[in-house]
């Protein structure tokens, strides 16, 4: 009788989790329901949250709708185009953030290649909203599209080709095939994309910068009343969590429908 | 005892949290202090103050820490976690824009121009707001009113007020005389006597839980030397107010 995990891989695996889990609870328990009170009744908590919600809702949309695309590209081609753009979506995954808000400001910014351009034309970029939702995408959607290019793999191609010779055209049998059969996979993507696109905070800071009610999402909420109120910015991190949690569950309920009809 | 290697060892090293404006400074300061020192190592660690301050408070291994404001020194003394303070040096708050900007002087400022300052708990952004405050009360209240609609972000420590300036991503930023004088790419408003905010910088000597550390001290009281004052010169640092 082999035991499924020796011992020593359970003191690690057990030392893991409890990494984990030990900051989180620490959180947790470190709040006070005074620190509730005073983070919900600080001015900076209420904008901060929504305007995390609307920009990493906008962001998400924008990767569903050109990620999906892409992903249906790359997972079915083998061309040599298609392995290198599957390496470059590592790219913003490894780079600190603090790199990609550098990189972003000197494409977008005032003097930046597009920006110089899109100046002229009277729009500006950096510090506004625009400018965390690029942020985001640029951070984030990459995980969607490598989730999404693993699961699309995933789908037999037979069932596919049944459905070309029954008369689908290459879109339908995407969507009506593919997709569905991938749901679950997708929704693990975005859910994983999303919680990073919520957490963003380096490139926010540099290309986007902190403005609340603009630009001043919960992290950058956090990080600035961090300064003055550590026991206050724990409070508003509880709520930073939360808010996490419950978009990952949505999502998840979202994509069961889809899921166990594929099934 | 051991013998003296020549070699600086591990513990002969004094970790320095260091206010962000001093990012340029202190490595000149370690390299002057270690004329005397030569076997006592400088282990400088850079942030905004208030950042540092929340670090020592739980517990970082700062030996020094260089505030540029008294508030986060004192708070941090009341507290039983200094063993001296004083102030060693002064700064002072300037309005920068970019050198080869079209800017003359604030009231270029007043429409459509966008400006960063640093956030409420920074020791520059306090400083921004207490010119904005004096200068409401003396001046133009419209001006003020208009400078602080201008502000598009709200940064964390002076290096990236001043880096969005040089970039010439906004038009102005508060920073200090000494942020100006060490980047040619940017250039100080010029500003009245009365609307001028001196700033004080202060040196303590943490509390660690440990021994005293004597490489701790020396530094501290090198940093009052007449040695220091003048590296501390040659970038645009003022003397210490008399006591």
């Amino acid at each position: 009788m082999i035991r499924p995990i020796p011992a020593l891989g359970a003191v690690l695996a057990g030392s893991l989790v409890g990494l984990y889990l030990l900051p989180l609870a620490a959180l947790v328990l470190s709040v006070t329901g005074g620190d509730i009170s005073r983070a919900v009744a600080h001015p900076a908590l209420a904008p901060a949250l929504a305007l995390s919600l609307r920009t990493s809702a906008v962001a998400m949309a924008a990767t569903v709708a050109a990620g999906l695309p892409l992903a249906l590209y790359l997972a079915r081609s083998r061309g040599r185009v298609a392995r290198l753009l599957l390496a470059l979506l590592d790219l913003p995954i490894v780079l600190p953030p603090a790199v990609v808000g550098v990189a972003l400001l000197a494409a977008f910014g005032r003097g930046g290649w597009l920006g110089a351009w899109l100046s002229s034309l009277g729009i500006h970029v950096p510090f506004t909203a625009l400018a965390v939702v690029l942020a985001q995408v640029v951070v984030a959607s990459p995980f969607f599209v490598k989730a999404a290019v693993s699961a699309i793999r995933s789908v037999p191609n037979d069932l596919v080709d049944v459905a070309r010779t029954l008369g689908a055209s290459r879109t339908a049998a995407a969507v009506q095939i593919v997709l569905p059969l991938a749901a679950g996979g997708l929704a693990t993507g975005l859910g994983l994309a999303w919680a990073r696109a919520l957490g963003e905070f380096g490139a926010t800071l540099i290309f986007a910068g902190n403005l609340p009610g603009t630009t001043q999402t919960l992290p950058l909420a956090i990080y600035t009343v961090l300064e003055g109120d550590l026991s206050l910015a724990i409070a508003f991190s509880l709520a930073a969590a939360l808010t996490a949690v419950v978009l990952l569950a949505l999502v998840r309920a979202g994509a069961a429908p889809w899921t166990r009809r594929a099934a | 005892m051991v013998a003296c290697s020549g070699q600086p060892d591990a513990s002969r090293s004094v970790t320095v949290f260091a206010a962000a404006s001093l990012t340029r400074v202190l490595p000149a300061l370690a390299l002057a202090f270690a004329r005397t020192h030569t076997d006592v190592r400088i282990d400088p660690v850079f942030a905004g103050s208030q950042i540092l301050r929340m670090q020592i408070e739980h517990g970082a291994p700062a030996d020094v820490f260089l505030s540029a404001h008294a508030r986060h020194v004192e708070d941090l003394a009341a507290a039983g976690r200094t063993t001296r303070q004083g102030p060693f040096a002064t700064n002072e708050l300037v309005i920068a824009v970019p050198a080869d900007a079209p800017i003359a002087d604030l009231d270029d400022l007043a429409f459509g121009a966008t400006i960063v300052m640093g956030t409420e708990a920074v020791p520059v952004g306090m400083a921004a707001r207490t010119f904005l405050a004096r200068l409401e009360a003396t001046e133009d209240r419209g001006l003020a009113e208009a400078l602080r609609r201008a502000v598009v972000s709200y940064e964390p420590d002076v290096r990236l007020v001043a880096a969005k300036v040089a970039r010439k991503e906004v038009d102005a930023g508060f920073v200090y005389a000494t942020n100006v004088a060490a980047d040619p790419h940017l250039r100080a408003l010029p500003l009245p006597d009365h609307l001028r905010v001196p700033t004080v910088l202060h040196a303590a000597i943490v509390a660690g839980p440990g021994a005293p550390r004597p490489d701790a001290a020396s530094f501290f009281d090198f940093l009052l030397s007449d040695e220091a004052a003048e590296v501390l010169a040659d970038y645009g640092f003022g003397p210490p107010p008399p006591p």
